[in-house]
């Protein structure tokens, strides 16, 4: 349907075109012409345009998941990705790079994702 | 013949140069013109209810991958515990349309015990089927994959209530409920999307929004010893300033709400209601505009359950005179249900501190407060420096 309109604006656009280059033709028809046309070429490129943005839309991107360890000694905190089986409050089965004691998972959340590439 | 002032008006112009002669366009403009008016007057709203449909029917599509997708990610993980693919499969499609009827109010007295019981009923059967799906999964396991269920079972709900609208409006060519469904049609995609998510979170066991409550219960707990006090409950005490406060959380690490109001019930009825204050926790629907994590302090019982546990809190607090604190930290639908953002984790860390100042005001060295941090406990421990339970 979209492609019928763009179709049907472009010849209107030809016809108001040509009468206006006619000098005994009526110029306001000529201009009617023209708008209705490039009207109806601006609805049928809009409507292609939604088409197309549901069909491509901008990617689903997965947040990234990380925990923070803080130590039960020195309270040093870091952040590294998330390993399956860990929770909030679980001991780790690491050392503090500062004092060497041992560490909790003190958080788990998800990163912001970067921003979705639009790719239309 | 018309004045000239008239004529000599542009609009008017072209029609009468038109009139001297010079039809070749004019007709061709006509005929546009007549055609397009036609064409939206008789078939304009049919040509609007049929994109709309259009609309639903694309948005069904997406509804329904979406619920295969929650599906396959179900079945991949009970594999992992033992389900075989053909017993899983099966549990897959006898739980989908799994529904609670609720009790009936004429009768008001004793609704809230009947809809506990149902609702009690309702956790058991998934319980059992997840036991089917999954033999040799742990509580904790077995609490994720019960969650990931649900998820399931709402986004199969979603599809088939806009699927029954779509199909009645195309039956009745009642275009209302078309409108209806169409408008509505981004907030009930962004619903579902939510539902879709949140099976990653319980499926890596990872705090998601609405596990707040019970992560700040768990840093005001400490390292302190905690014990079971109600079902999938456990309470921890702490003191803040000379008051001895004892902190409610679900049962961790699993994806448990446990009942926190039999838990609060029990603490203030085993003290005769020398409670000084009562302090609950939980994440609350923000509105657009405001930003995630804000937190806003308020009277009553900040607890989101369908009746049973929020009514024997407040019952329990009524009885005794004991204030009911609420602090609520601001999310939307897809961030309570999904993995916790960091803007939320960092408002734990001020909430605690404003639990403490709380605890403080209005009480003396030696009362009791009660703190209950409220919400679904996946990803959240129980106590500061635990070790995991060996398989």
């Amino acid at each position: 349907m979209s492609l019928g309109l763009a179709a049907f604006s472009v010849i209107i656009i030809y016809f108001g075109v040509r009468s206006s280059s006619r000098p005994a033709a009526p110029t306001m028809d000529a201009w009617f012409q023209v708008l209705f046309g490039v009207t109806g070429l601006m609805l049928s490129l809009k409507m292609i345009y939604d088409v197309l943005r549901l069909k491509i839309g901008p990617e689903e991107v997965e947040p990234v998941i990380v925990s923070m360890l803080q130590c039960s000694s020195c309270a040093h905190k870091w952040e590294r990705e998330f390993k399956e089986g860990e929770y909030v409050g679980l001991r780790v089965d690491e050392n503090c790079p500062k004092c060497g004691e041992k560490v909790i998972v003190a958080a788990i959340y998800a990163k912001p994702p970067k921003k979705a590439k639009k790719r239309f | 013949m018309l004045p000239s002032w008239i004529i000599d008006c542009g609009g008017l112009n072209s029609l009468t140069r038109a009139q001297a002669g010079d039809l070749g366009d004019s007709w061709l403009n006509w005929i546009i013109f007549l055609i397009m008016i036609a064409v939206l007057n008789i078939y304009g709203s049919r040509l609007q209810v049929q994109m709309w449909m259009n609309q639903i029917a694309k948005a069904l599509t997406q509804l329904q991958q979406l619920t295969k997708e929650a599906s396959n990610t179900f079945l991949q993980e009970a594999s992992k515990f033992g389900g075989d693919g053909e017993s899983v499969k099966q549990v897959l499609e006898e739980v989908k349309g799994f529904f609670t009827i609720q009790p009936v109010t004429l009768d008001p007295a004793g609704a809230i015990r009947r809809l506990e019981n149902i609702l009690d009923n309702a956790k058991d059967m998934l319980d059992r089927f997840v036991e089917r799906a999954a033999p040799k999964a742990d509580k904790v396991k077995r609490a994720n994959l019960r969650d990931q269920l649900q998820g399931v079972i709402v986004l199969d709900l979603i599809f088939r209530i806009v699927r029954h609208f779509y199909l009645l409006g195309k039956k009745t060519q009642n275009w209302i409920y078309i409108a209806q469904v169409q408008m509505q049609l981004p907030e009930i995609m962004r619903i579902a999307r939510a539902y879709w998510r949140s099976s990653a979170a319980f499926q890596k066991g990872v705090p998601v929004g609405d596990s707040v409550g019970p992560l700040v219960a768990l840093r005001l707990i400490g390292s302190s010893p905690v014990h079971e006090l109600a079902e999938d409950v456990v309470v921890g005490e702490t003191e803040i300033e000379s008051r001895r406060v004892i902190v409610v959380k679900a049962r961790g690490p699993g994806g448990e709400v446990g009942k926190p109001g039999e838990a609060i019930k029990r603490i203030i009825e085993s003290r005769g209601g020398k409670v000084a204050k009562i302090i609950m926790i939980d994440a609350a629907m923000k509105l657009e505009g405001e930003p995630t994590g804000e937190i806003a302090e308020g009277s009553g019982a900040a607890i989101g359950d369908p009746g049973p546990e929020k009514w024997k809190i407040e019952e329990a607090a009524a009885q005794y005179s004991i204030p009911i604190h609420a602090i609520v930290i601001k999310e939307d639908l897809l961030e309570a249900i999904t993995p916790m953002a960091a803007e939320i984790a960092e408002a734990a860390d001020k909430v605690v501190e404003r639990v403490k100042r709380r605890v403080v005001e209005g009480t003396k060295p030696g009362d009791v407060v009660i703190v209950a941090g409220i919400g679904n406990t996946v990803g959240v421990g129980n106590t500061l420096g635990e070790v995991p339970e060996a398989a």
